[in-house]
């Protein structure tokens, strides 16, 4: 029985095949992304595993909604970069996550002379900057290897501190997952939820002397009323666990073992939980929950110069607040950087 | 199975101490069906609700509801009575698991409230006297029926955000139209 290849493998032979066949427009002296008189776009590494700053800049003006939907090798598409700017500006910043899986990015901005696109091909545009040496494809082949678990969080209060004694990556990131990915118990809502059911009962008991379209009305009102009181006392903060991977001990050997302490400095009230360890390798292990429309500020990913992959990959969104991150319900990550 | 409403009898005092125990015991009842409910959505967690699609989560507590109506011998508004009750839970529900926001979820939730009502007042017309559990597990199962059909044209194109509340208020809009025309019928035979 012969086996289908595996996708990574398949990813890797489209994108060298993409490089060469965008070689020769790499070595043109053509200006990155130009799009005739509209959009064009600048700057930008689109290094993959990294979050690329580009400019986008228009003669015209740009004011209204800017995005960016990124196309896949697989045809799927997905939200790269979602912005909004107020006042008119001839060039405006966007922020996107690149990794191995996109293929190109169109991007529609409002302008002065009416809505338009640009359309962008990743491989041309990383050839256009600087052609991979062994340095950055030992570097992406390591982050494309790294053990992703699909895992969600458990209703229960996160650990003060565990130990970790994990026989290989995969083994690591599981073990993480389990201890660290915790959601807290919503008990406000189950509260809210006990008292309905006794005011529920006792209009129940109070209703056999109504007419039934009135009790009808009086148990809608209730039910409302409840179902508005969960929607507020829900908690609905995205969250984000960034534990440090230990140093792998022994020659040769790969396994990561310590104890993995709640930074609890970094965790008064804002999304970041920070797992330290006293022996830090170059690894940490994340993992997000983005209820709703939450994000994540991108400062948090930014604090350190490193490399980024995620089980899904982020949304970039601007707010008033500055840039943030939007992930799937829950994602896994790994964060890496060279050695300092 | 049909069990009936205890009524006072004519002639009965209903403030006397037979109707307050009648009250109390209604009411204890009643509590009794909810808490299963409360009970199932704080020990499921997140992940066992982020698996399950939002549309089918409310019609399952709207199915709940509808069930419990049908033991404590309900019919008619306070059947669907028993329905508006189970919308909390299924807020929860919808909350908890997925990455909806709450416009999302406060949509999907009216438009299968609205359903659900166009599927009572249909069932009021076509089976007027019939009380069989039959019929309640039949709405039931046409419940989420709906709701299956709903979750897989909502994820049918999941690049597309905007289905996500659209298709559930198409739905909801068909309910209640549903609605309005069995009421409608209903109130013609009559006469």
């Amino acid at each position: 029985m012969r086996c289908a290849p595996p996708r990574k493998t398949i990813v890797s032979l489209a994108m060298a095949l993409a490089f060469a066949g965008a070689l020769p427009l790499a070595l043109m002296p053509i200006e990155t992304g130009t799009s005739g008189a509209g959009l064009r776009l600048s700057g930008g590494s689109f290094e993959p595993y990294r979050f690329t700053h580009a400019r986008l800049e228009c003669e015209a003006g740009i004011r209204g909604h800017v995005e960016a939907i990124g196309t896949d090798w697989n045809g799927g598409r997905r939200l790269l970069y979602e912005g909004r700017n107020e006042a008119w500006t001839e060039a405006a910043d966007l922020v996107f996550y690149v990794d191995e899986t996109l293929k190109g990015i169109e991007i529609e901005a409002d302008t002065g002379s009416g809505r338009q696109s640009l359309s962008l091909d990743i491989a041309s545009l990383a050839l256009a900057n600087a052609v991979p040496d062994d340095a950055e494809l030992a570097r992406r082949a390591a982050l494309r290897d790294l053990p992703l678990p699909f895992s969600s969080p458990r209703q229960a209060k996160m650990p003060a501190a565990f130990r970790l004694d994990a026989s290989d990556l995969s083994d690591a990131a599981s073990q993480i997952a389990a201890a660290c990915f915790c959601l807290d118990p919503p008990t406000g809502v189950l509260a809210v939820l006990a008292v309905f059911i006794v005011a529920a009962s006792g209009l129940t008991a109070m209703r056999r002397r109504m007419p039934p379209r009135a009790s009808l009305a009086l148990t809608l009102g209730l039910s409302v009323l409840a179902t508005a009181a969960v929607v507020i006392v829900l908690p609905r903060e995205p969250r984000i666990i960034i534990a440090e991977l230990p140093q792998s001990r022994g020659e040769g050997s790969i396994s990561h073992s310590g104890e993995l302490v709640l930074d609890s400095g970094a965790s008064d009230g804002g999304p970041v939980m920070r797992y330290l360890t006293s022996d830090p390798g170059n690894l940490s292990f994340l993992a997000v929950s983005t209820p709703g429309k939450g994000g994540i500020p991108l400062s948090v990913m930014e604090i350190r110069e490193g490399s980024f992959v995620f089980s899904s990959p982020p949304a970039v969104f601007s707010r008033s607040g500055g840039l943030g991150l939007h992930f799937e319900r829950w994602t896994t990550g790994w964060m890496a950087w060279q050695d300092e | 199975m049909n069990i009936q409403p205890v009524s006072p009898k004519p002639g009965q005092d209903p403030g006397g101490k037979a109707g307050s125990r009648s009250m109390a015991f209604s009411a204890v009842l009643h509590m009794a069906a909810l808490l299963p409910l409360l009970a199932a959505i704080a020990l499921i967690g997140p992940q066992a609700l982020a698996a399950l699609p939002p549309v089918l989560l409310a019609s399952a507590c709207l199915s709940y509801g509808r069930l419990a109506a049908f033991f404590s011998g309900e019919r008619g508004a306070r059947e669907a009575a028993w329905m508006a009750e189970c919308l909390p839970f299924a807020a929860y529900a919808c909350l908890q698991g997925t990455s909806l926001d709450v416009g999302s979820c406060l949509i999907l939730l009216a438009s299968m409230t609205a359903l659900a009502a166009g599927l009572v007042s249909l069932e009021d017309l076509v089976f007027p006297r019939y009380r069989g559990f039959a019929l309640a597990l039949g709405f039931c199962a046409v419940l989420a029926g709906v709701a299956l059909s709903l979750a897989w044209m909502i994820t049918a194109d999941s690049s597309d955000p905007s289905r996500q509340p659209a298709i559930p208020s198409i739905a909801g809009t068909l309910g209640l139209l549903l609605a309005f025309i069995t009421r409608y019928a209903a109130t013609r035979r009559r006469r």
